[in-house]
């Protein structure tokens, strides 16, 4: 029971459920050591219990005339439409496609080579949490790839590959090893910090919160460490790096379920990454909506809620017309 | 819609429901419930009226609350109990009758939603989810636990509350929210621990009855 455990698979567990209701700790002396093995562990332990006791609700009731009233409105719709229902097959074959669908949208996980490299794959709007073996946190963008050695701590080396975006919360160690995260583009090098990359973009961006790092791009044979609060983006024309200071918010907040807009977020960066998130190509109807700068926060845990909170934020209207989708102003 | 109307607390009937729920796992229900679905695929229709008595309460609750309209929560109601009579051979397979009637509830609350002007771009096909705090049962009754409870419900996002509802006002268990709202497990989950944890540190659990 000493590996770090995620709440997901927490909730499946049947021993450790039980463990909840008894009213940790006493029931279970392996639950309760494994509350102790980690000051996070006893804070998943507490949130699982209220998430287990939930909210009580007040049950409520129908009066029996509206009960009447309806089951007599359905019996006089059923002796209109009698004889109708040849649609039937066409009904089992779109739950086929529903079940097809939803299984695909699972991330899949592989042990694949001789190296052995563990492979985690996002589709279009999802998110994976990942614990390596070390107990670093890897927060998995939608729509990204990530891959690292299994054999993690026999290797003198830390190394993760990345195509998309992630959020790292890097476990510092005793004997640093280092810990690097290639991408198509750029490397980071890091000790203990927490930070974002988003590589979907030609030019990342690497967004730092806490501790330091550095970002290390090959091409360019430019280097650059950046402190906590900064973000970087390597322009390739100039072959320097572009500083913002009033970003990491941002750039941090999707692993939480939201975006931080702050003041102000350029639209085209928005337009951007919900490309970059749901493989939607954005078009935009009137150019100025492109001028719009959204503020506060949107959740986006999924999409119709994101489009719901942006169209009302922004005035427009979202429609998706297969990979395409379509930005419109609002009529009113 | 008149909300107090609707908030009786019905505690009598509120402490078998989730039995009632799960039912169909007992023996004797089980056999009924076959035959009940038997019946109405050999097509007698007394056994959709069982069926209809049976459910109606909740599945009317839900399509109000999905709706906050008494008149399109009758009408989802209606096309629903339609629709199964028609297609009823798919109920015949389904595992557990009262989802797949809480599934098709919703999927017609949401065609009506849908046809109402204002619901037409696909950014607003999400239901608008409200959540008094007189559904609750409170430890703390004054206005201002009430208040803070609607502030603290008000800020949590519309999925999130949806979620809540399905959890602990339907008792759905968090794979079949993930099936209904077709979206993943992993997200169902997420929505749940973040709604808690917000509703906890906004210190509105402990005024309610746990």
């Amino acid at each position: 029971m000493n590996q770090k455990k995620k709440l997901t698979d927490l909730l499946k567990d049947a021993s450790f459920l039980r463990w909840l209701r008894a009213g940790r700790p006493g029931s279970d002396p392996d639950w309760n050591a494994w509350s102790k093995e980690e000051p996070n562990n006893e804070q998943l332990a507490e949130d699982a219990a209220a998430m287990e006791q939930g909210v009580p609700f007040r049950r409520q009731a129908v009066s029996d005339e509206l009960t009447q009233q309806n089951w007599e409105g359905i019996q006089t719709r059923l002796a209109q439409e009698d004889g109708a229902g040849q649609r039937r097959q066409l009904l089992r074959w779109s739950a086929a496609a529903a079940v097809l669908l939803l299984l695909s949208a699972f991330a899949v996980q592989w042990w694949g080579g001789d190296a052995s490299w563990t492979n985690h794959q996002t589709a279009a709007g999802e998110y994976e949490t990942i614990d390596l073996p070390d107990g670093t946190t890897i927060y998995l963008g939608a729509n990204s790839n990530l891959q690292y050695q299994t054999a993690f701590l026999s290797k003198d080396e830390r190394l993760i590959y990345l195509e998309g975006e992630a959020y790292f919360e890097v476990q510092p160690q005793e004997d640093p090893m280092p810990f690097l995260v290639q991408t198509p583009a750029l490397n980071v090098r890091v000790l203990g910090t927490q930070f974002n990359v988003n590589a979907h973009r030609a030019e990342p961006i690497v967004s730092l919160t806490s501790g330091s790092l550095q970002v290390i791009y090959p091409d360019g044979d430019a280097t650059k460490i950046l402190e906590p609060g900064q973000t970087a983006q390597y322009d390739v024309e100039k072959k320097q790096f572009n500083i913002s200071e009033d970003v990491s918010d941002y750039w941090a907040s999707w692993r939480a379920g939201k975006w931080e807009f702050g003041a102000g977020m350029p639209m085209t960066e928005v337009i951007q990454r919900i490309e970059e998130i749901y493989g939607l190509k954005c078009i935009v109807s009137d150019p100025a909506i492109l001028q719009r700068k959204p503020a506060g926060r949107v959740f986006i845990d999924d999409r119709e809620e994101l489009f719901s909170a942006l169209s009302s934020l922004l005035k427009v209207t979202f429609t998706v017309q297969g990979n395409e989708l379509h930005i419109q102003q609002s009529e009113n | 819609m008149t909300p107090n109307a609707l908030h009786q607390d019905n505690s009598r009937s509120g402490s078998h429901l989730k039995q009632v729920h799960r039912s169909e796992l007992s023996m004797n229900q089980g056999q009924r419930s076959k035959q009940q679905k038997l019946r109405l695929q050999q097509g007698d229709i007394s056994a959709l009226e069982e069926l209809y008595q049976q459910y109606h309460p909740e599945l009317y609750l839900y399509a109000l609350k999905l709706t906050n309209s008494q008149e399109l929560a009758k009408d989802a109601i209606q096309d629903t109990f339609v629709a199964i009579w028609k297609y009823r051979s798919n109920l015949a397979k389904a595992n557990s009758v009262r989802f797949y009637l809480l599934q098709a509830v919703r999927n017609q609350c949401l065609k009506l939603l849908k046809k109402r002007k204002r619901f037409l771009s696909i950014g607003q096909v999400s239901p608008e989810m409200v959540i008094h705090p007189e559904e609750l049962k409170l430890k703390d009754t004054s206005q201002e636990a009430k208040q803070k409870i609607t502030q603290a419900l008000y800020s949590l996002s519309n999925r999130q509350r949806e979620i809540i509802y399905l959890k602990y006002y339907e008792n759905l268990d968090y794979q079949e929210i993930a099936t209904l709202l077709s979206i993943n497990y992993q997200s169902v989950v997420n929505h749940v621990h973040r709604a808690i944890v917000r509703l906890r540190d906004a210190d509105v659990l402990k005024l309610l009855e746990r």
